[in-house]
């Protein structure tokens, strides 16, 4: 179905006009991996942070894999969180790459990581966790 | 001549140029996930936006990711250099500066406070934005994808969209806290 538009020829396209781009449906796997491999970067990247603060093994450990560039343990907080965001994507994106999921939750569940990681990330609250 | 030293060249790229352009990027990519919506596209726009706003969110993503890297992995060890120390004083070396100096870095001059209440900005700035500006490149990689892998079946699904924006806004909104205490700090202490 379609409506004119008045200041052109072509129709304007609405709910069912979409249909006539001649698209398929997709399935929702693969979206729902993005937002999860978003909300676990974020959150991982915010429990490294609080970690760091809390234990001095860990701290010395992220600290390490700055590869002596003096970047201290932030190489290693973001390093450990990219690479969880990455295979986050690659397995459940494989895994649902064909699969039919309810976004909504798949979002929901993805925005509380992300509001979780951020709020860690926060600094009186990660720094309320500092050893000494 | 347009003299300007490596560690000035790096401090503009990372803040003026890659952040400048993703913060722009943003209004073209809200507007267009807007916009896409039923009633409002003739069938030749649709084609049109779609590709115009895949491409600028792939590039908002790159620039993203740029931005960060090369924030903490060229710029911050600069900023956090310990260059002060001298023996069991931690900041003897910024004594009596009024800026950041080869003897004191833009941290230790914030933390050493020789030039004022400045403390804060780098326990409360520097460590709240060099965590979370690491946001913006997951979400907006993610954004990137989903309006590449949905295109235009995106305007059926409102809710859908609206949950794309929600997740742009939080890219625009870690970047823009990166952005806010980075043009801050560089004033307050610049990398010299």
């Amino acid at each position: 179905m379609t409506m004119r538009d008045r200041r052109t020829t072509d129709p304007v396209v609405d709910d069912q006009g979409v249909e006539a781009l001649g698209l398929a449906p997709r399935p929702d796997g693969p979206c729902a991996a993005a937002m999860l491999a978003a909300g676990v970067g974020i959150a991982v990247l915010g429990l490294a942070t609080v970690l760091s603060e809390a234990s001095e093994p860990i701290h010395d450990a992220l600290e390490a894999l700055e590869f002596g560039l003096g970047v201290g343990p932030l190489a290693g907080k973001t390093l450990v969180a990219t690479i969880a965001f990455f295979v986050t994507w690659l397995i459940f994106g494989v895994t649902w790459r064909t699969k039919e999921l309810d976004i909504r939750r798949w979002f929901w569940i993805s925005l509380v990581l992300g509001i979780v990681g951020a709020a860690l990330m926060f600094p009186p609250l990660f720094q309320a966790f500092a050893s000494e | 001549m347009f003299d300007v030293s490596n560690r000035e060249f790096w401090t503009v790229v990372h803040g003026l140029v890659l952040g400048t352009i993703f913060l722009l990027m943003f209004g073209g990519g809200i507007a267009g996930l807007w916009s896409l919506r039923p009633g409002f596209l003739t069938a030749p726009a649709i084609r049109e936006r779609m590709t115009r706003l895949t491409i600028g969110l792939w590039v908002m993503a790159a620039t993203a990711w740029a931005t960060v890297i090369t924030g903490t992995w060229i710029v911050y060890p600069w900023y956090r250099e310990a260059l002060a120390v001298r023996g069991d004083d931690d900041f003897a070396g910024c004594a009596g500066a009024t800026l950041p100096n080869e003897t004191c870095s833009p941290r230790d001059f914030l933390k050493s406070e020789v030039s004022g209440d400045t403390g804060m900005w780098h326990d409360f700035g520097m460590e709240w934005k060099e965590h979370i500006a690491w946001a913006a490149p997951f979400l907006a990689t993610a954004v990137a994808f989903i309006v590449a892998y949905y295109g235009p079946r995106l305007i059926t699904r409102p809710w859908l969209r609206a949950a794309v924006i929600v997740m742009l806004v939080g890219a625009f909104a870690a970047a823009a806290i990166g952005g806010v205490f980075g043009a801050f700090l560089n004033k307050i202490a610049p990398i010299a």
